[in-house]
């Protein structure tokens, strides 16, 4: 019964994020209603419902994520200077290293640089969706950025394979950092935002 | 010239399972009266992101139902088809009718 009760809280909260909290809600039940049909057609079903919702919702108005994404650019690129910079008076990493050689640099130092990425994500993603809380649609404001930074992977390893400067361990670097250090801290960062923003007592659900 | 609202297969589909079902058109029972009538499986994000599609289109509006104990405490969102909804359902159906009028098709 817990099992459950985690389940739909996990699933509303999830799509929360796209839509509506009313919709979520109903949403949500339905997936639970429909538990005979097991809990890999539960996970299945809210995977597509969550792609789908927020395909659907990246469809229209452009000149919006237009407007999101530059926002989201410029509020990740301050998250990022003031981690980098908090680390650096903290004296745990200097202010030279570049991010993309945290896989090169390994240990701690290769650990702090990824972490600063992430740290960026999640602080964005948060800001972010209290800045989106009015239109209940919070992932969708940081959807334009993570397109981006999981378009900008492939893109660089391409452009290293063109000017044959592709190796596996960069390869590496733009497969597992690009999902890892900049999209998955953005969208756990927007839920984060979101989560609280529900809770918070001077937003009326 | 009047506009009208062209429907793809799947919102026609949905859109006649909700009238079957009405009053009690919801999510999970429009999904299962699909697959049983229609004979094929229906991926939860293709129906919702259908339902809120012929919604913002006006074509099915929405209300909620009171929160059951099965459902986690979740309230119902039952579904009908609109005004709009029934003259382009109509319309579509009549285009198919009309397409398939001396095929003789359905005989064999």
């Amino acid at each position: 019964m817990n099992t459950e009760r985690y389940r739909l809280a996990l699933a509303e909260s999830l799509l929360r994020t796209v839509t509506s909290d009313a919709q979520a809600a109903s949403i949500a039940g339905d997936l639970l209603e429909d538990r005979h049909r097991g809990q890999r057609r539960f996970a299945t079903d809210l995977c597509t419902t969550f792609l789908g919702l927020s395909l659907q919702a990246l469809a229209g108005t452009p000149l919006r994520h237009a407007a999101w994404l530059g926002l989201t650019a410029c509020l990740w690129a301050l998250a990022y200077l003031a981690v980098r910079l908090g680390f650096a008076w903290s004296g745990w990493l200097a202010l030279s290293g570049h991010t993309g050689d945290c896989l090169a640099a390994g240990g701690v130092r290769g650990v702090l640089l990824a972490a600063a990425l992430a740290l960026a994500g999640l602080i964005t993603g948060t800001v972010t969706a209290r800045l989106a809380r009015h239109r209940r649609q919070t992932l969708t404001a940081v959807l334009p950025l993570a397109a981006v930074f999981l378009a900008a992977a492939p893109a660089l390893a391409l452009a290293d394979l063109l000017s044959g400067a592709l190796s596996w361990h960069c390869l590496l670097t733009y497969l597992l950092l690009a999902p890892l250090c900049y999209v998955l801290p953005l969208l756990l960062g927007s839920m984060l935002g979101s989560a609280a923003t529900r809770s918070s007592p001077l937003v009326t659900p | 010239m009047k506009s009208e609202v062209n429907l793809g297969e799947f919102e026609q589909i949905v859109l006649l399972a909700i009238l079957r079902l009405d009053p009690a058109a919801y999510g999970a029972a429009i999904r299962h009266e699909i697959e049983s009538c229609a004979h094929r499986a229906v991926t939860a994000g293709a129906l919702y992101t259908t339902l809120m599609r012929l919604e913002h289109k006006q074509l099915v509006a929405s209300t909620l139902g009171d929160p059951t104990p099965e459902r986690g405490g979740k309230a119902k969102r039952f579904y009908s088809v609109t005004g709009a909804g029934r003259t382009a359902i109509t319309a579509a159906q009549r285009a198919y009718r009309s397409l398939m009028n001396g095929l003789e098709l359905l005989e064999h």
